[in-house]
């Protein structure tokens, strides 16, 4: 046992430290891509590392030519086996990653060094194709700086310098390249709409609403805490209870579950087809949405126009060019109060249409509450009634509806959530012949009071329905908002259904729920800054950003130029500094030296102008016995590298880390 | 790093001091003084011990020995030789006289008159001798021991600046401390241990050693702060006149020997700063009447290493 821990010890002192950093920098660079590619490259990649550090443990031989070949063309099967292609973000990562990996199988000049820790790098920007959230940012950041060490570690192989001090070299050279990139950053002219065409592989399903509704769909999301989207207003923020986001209007129903039919119609440049007049001043926020991979944009009701590259529907649904697919930021107005042109009813049927043979007692219900009904408005009021006198309960865990989930809804089960309450309002509309439709979105919103803006997450999506009335148009009815909250089974669901009850109820949550609550608020705001300034930094933002730092109207040749002026200042900067440094640079170990004598001078024990370093320590050391061994090194040190002929080795580092460590 | 001359070198000073008792210092001096190929003065009292050192050092150094003693009847030829006819050969016969030895005694050097003085001095200085135009090559090493009384006794002639010069180091003995008389008055007679003492070098090694003194290394920075002493006696107004290029010299040469005796192959500030007095005490001359030497010392001991 003994013998293989001294076996194994031995082998770890033969692997040399350059080819560490570098294996450790790339494997935490591909991590990342771990749950995106797929096993069968995954598995590989993982091997090829493993490989080459048996290599360097000398427990195994790099494969020969003829394998290498071998090994190449089954990793390009393998890629297209999984992608069936070899390019686009996900089968080019992947082919990527599994190059990469075989390059280590012949890595053993500095030329495929260089390369390596070249295409790492490369890695390390593919990541951000998928992720450009903080968290993996600083993870990234982590990454680079492990892979530069590795570049200054080969780079100084033969100096043997002290591992931790090519980690400190590396470090410094990132924080010398700061300046540098923070300039690129701010200056680099912004395309509008993504730089690259993100080829459109990467439809994965994002969390969030999606374009059907049916029972299940919406109380799926109750317990997801992701961010939706995060909202700055300017000027007055509205009541919580008035914040209905809207996103989707679902028109036609199947019996089980809304669509949106109009996903066939978009891009013909439908545009909002009916006026309306403002009532009261707009209210203006800035929303920041999380990439939801759909093309649908949230607004309050009613949207006073389009942001930059997106429509206002018929049905006043905006709808963006592309997909959302990275991180999209726009400021946009909007009326709380308004009076639609409500002259003639819609003339599309589909806000009327039922699939035949479905529901039939609602059917009944519906006609016997018209009957008793003066007029429409009296109506939808009569049926808001029946959901508030009725035992209706709202619930997270709704019972399985099977063969008709409106009927079983309305007069069987009567628990449910917000979308079976929006589904079956909007059939009893449609059932007495009033146009209806449900609406998706979401409700209300948490403000973040360390920011001072809302988060919406997931867990805020909502339904509700709205209604076209005579003489008023559309009328938003939210018939979740009747159910009393004694009926309300999940305390937290009051909030759902009425943003405001919380404020009112004015629960006092204990200390750890606070505090935890504020760390949340904490982060998000981090979070929301990161999105804010640098994933949103585009076009408008940097003109807006420029335009706060006094340079107005800048279009993208004054800025390459300000960019190229930036860089040639900065490099000028670090020019002088090298140039002014060289003099100073020629008595590092004096100054070394100086501060160590600085030390104990402020602690009474100057040294005399023209005392040596030896009868100094030797004067020192009975006043200060404990730190004796210290000082004689220091001063040993101190007198080899100033005195004596051969200069040992890496004296000066060792001189610099103990008069550090020396605290007097 | 440690230079394996320190052994015999301590080797050597234990020897000479079982002589010369509670001198270890002075010893250690001259001997730095010998392995910088300089020579050296001891100015004291009589009887404090000068001529015991310069035997004792001869001795343990296994060279050969003459003494001769100043007076101011003392003529060159008495120091250098003179021709004789040898009647046998019917032709001069060249009888070196006593500075043809390897270690010289040069007893009271100032009580003879300026000529005998300047023909030892030359002689010293040229590593030869010309006597009727024939040139004879002193021996290796060669070594000068000269001692000197206080200027203030009667009957001197002191040594004029430009042969003071030729002196690497001058150096003083004092009265013994205590301890050190008791031991000598109580102990066996001086003479005879000396007789009993065996060499513990031969010419060859001090040679050796006198070749890895010269090659103690002198960095940069120490060659800096020399450098910084030498201007600083020639810059400052207490001195009647700075510092010599051949003081110089010797200050270094003396600093190599004694970081060699300590055991370095590289020369410290505080080897320069420990011979310093040695070496340009007696070169210096207060630019005050009445200026003492010492005040200069310490003038030159506060200027900051660089």
């Amino acid at each position: 046992m003994e013998h293989l821990r001294q076996a194994l010890a031995w082998r770890w002192r033969q692997v040399e430290r350059p080819q560490l950093w570098l294996l450790t920098g790339l494997t935490l660079a591909l991590l990342p891509h771990v749950g995106r590619l797929p096993w069968l490259l995954v598995l590989p990649a993982a091997l090829l590392l493993g490989w080459r550090l048996g290599f360097e443990l000398k427990l195994l031989r790099l494969p020969p030519r003829a394998l290498r070949w071998l090994l190449v063309g089954l990793a390009v099967a393998a890629t297209w086996a999984s992608y069936h292609t070899l390019i686009g973000r996900q089968a080019g990562v992947a082919l990527l990653v599994i190059m990469l990996c075989l390059k280590l199988m012949e890595m053993d000049k500095p030329r495929d060094v260089a390369i390596v820790i070249g295409l790492s790098y490369f890695v390390v920007i593919t990541v951000f194709l998928f992720d450009q959230s903080l968290l993996m940012g600083g993870y990234m950041l982590l990454v680079v700086t492990l892979l530069t060490t590795a570049l200054t570690a080969f780079s100084r192989m033969n100096a043997k310098v002290p591992e931790h001090a090519n980690l400190r070299l590396a470090a410094t050279l990132l924080a010398q390249a700061a300046p540098l990139a923070l300039l690129l950053f701010v200056l680099f002219p912004r395309i509008p709409g993504p730089l690259w065409h993100l080829p459109s592989d990467g439809g994965s399903a994002g969390t969030g609403l999606s374009e059907t509704m049916s029972p299940g769909n919406i109380s799926r999301l109750s317990d997801n805490d992701a961010v939706a989207f995060r909202v700055r207003f300017t000027g007055e923020t509205p009541p919580q209870n008035r914040l209905y986001w809207r996103g989707l209007v679902l028109t036609s129903f199947d019996g089980r579950t809304w669509r949106n039919p109009n996903e066939a119609r978009r891009g013909l440049g439908a545009t909002r087809s009916f006026d309306y007049t403002a009532i009261g001043e707009p209210v203006r926020y800035t929303l920041t949405l999380e990439p939801h991979q759909r093309r649908w944009l949230f607004a309050l009701d009613m949207p006073a126009g389009a942001p930059p590259r997106s429509t206002v529907s018929a049905d006043v649904e905006i709808i963006a060019n592309n997909s959302v697919k990275t991180l999209r930021q726009y400021t946009l107005q909007s009326y709380l109060d308004y009076r639609l042109d409500a002259r003639h009813a819609p003339r599309d049927f589909a806000y009327l249409r039922l699939p035949p043979d479905t529901a039939p007692r609602a059917r009944i219900l519906a006609q016997q509450l018209r009957a008793e009904s003066r007029d429409d408005a009296d109506y939808v009021q009569r049926v808001l009634d029946f959901i508030r006198q009725q035992p209706f309960y709202y619930t997270r865990q709704p019972p399985l509806l099977l063969d008709d989930p409106v009927d079983e809804f309305l007069f069987d089960s009567r628990q449910g959530f917000c979308e079976h309450y929006a589904s079956a309002f909007t059939v009893l509309m449609r059932a007495a012949g009033l146009p209806a439709r449900v609406m998706t979105g979401y409700l209300g919103g948490e403000n973040n009071p360390l920011g001072d803006y809302f988060i919406v997450r997931q867990s805020d999506a909502h339904a509700w329905s709205e209604v076209w009335l005579r003489g008023r148009g559309w009328v938003r009815v939210d018939p979740t908002a009747v159910i009393p909250p004694e009926r309300v089974e999940n305390r937290d669901d009051l909030e759902r259904i009425d943003p405001a009850y919380a404020a009112r109820t004015r629960e006092a949550p204990d200390w750890a729920k606070r505090l935890w609550r504020k760390m949340g608020y904490g982060w998000d705001r981090v979070n929301n800054t990161w999105n804010q300034w640098i994933i949103g930094y585009d076009k408008d933002t940097q003109t807006a950003f420029l335009g706060r730092l006094g340079l107005e109207n800048v279009d993208w040749q004054r800025m390459v130029s300000l960019l190229f002026i930036g860089l040639g200042l900065v490099v000028a900067v670090i020019a002088l500094q090298l140039f002014r440094r060289r003099p100073a640079r020629r008595d590092v170990v004096g100054e070394t030296y100086a501060r160590f004598c600085r030390k104990l001078a402020r602690h009474g024990l100057p040294r005399k102008p023209a005392e040596g370093a030896q009868d100094y320590s030797e004067r020192v050391i009975p006043c200060r016995p404990e730190l004796a061994a210290q000082i004689r090194h220091i001063t040993l040190l101190y007198q080899r590298l100033r005195y004596a002929r051969s200069i040992p080795r890496d004296g000066l580092y060792h001189l610099q880390q103990a008069v550090r460590r020396f605290r007097p | 790093m440690k230079s394996h001359a320190k052994k015999p070198l301590d080797a050597l000073v234990t020897a000479a001091g079982q002589i010369v008792l509670g001198k270890e210092n002075e010893i250690r001096l001259a001997l730095a003084c010998l392995l910088a190929r300089g020579h050296l003065l001891i100015e004291d009292l009589p009887g404090v011990g000068k001529t015991t050192l310069a035997h004792t050092l001869a001795r343990v150094l296994g060279l050969q020995y003459q003494r001769i003693q100043f007076t101011s009847d003392l003529l060159p030829a008495d120091i250098l030789g003179v021709a004789v006819f040898d009647q046998d050969s019917g032709r001069f016969r060249f009888q070196p006289g006593p500075i043809f030895a390897q270690l010289i005694l040069a007893d009271e050097v100032n009580r003879a008159t300026p000529k005998a003085q300047s023909a030892l001095l030359e002689a010293i200085e040229e590593q030869q001798v010309s006597v009727e135009g024939e040139t004879r090559p002193l021996p290796e090493p060669f070594f000068v021991i000269a001692t000197q009384n206080p200027a203030s006794q009667i009957g001197t002639f002191a040594l004029p600046e430009s042969q003071l010069d030729r002196f690497t180091m001058r150096i003083s003995l004092g009265y013994p401390d205590l301890h050190a008389e008791r031991e000598l008055l109580a102990g066996a007679d001086r003479r005879e241990l000396l007789h009993g003492l065996s060499p513990v070098f031969d010419g060859a090694q001090l040679q050796a050693l006198q070749t890895e003194a010269s090659r103690v290394h002198a960095a940069e920075a120490l060659i800096d702060y020399l450098q910084a002493l030498l201007v600083f006696s020639r810059q400052s107004p207490h001195f009647a006149h700075g510092l010599s290029p051949r003081a110089g010299l010797s200050l270094l040469h003396s600093a190599r020997a004694w970081a060699l005796m300590a055991g370095r192959d590289h020369v410290l500030p505080e080897d320069l700063q420990t011979v310093l007095p040695h070496v340009v005490g007696h070169r210096l001359q207060a630019a005050e009447a009445g200026g003492d030497a010492q005040r200069l010392v310490a003038l030159l001991q506060a200027v900051p290493i660089p």
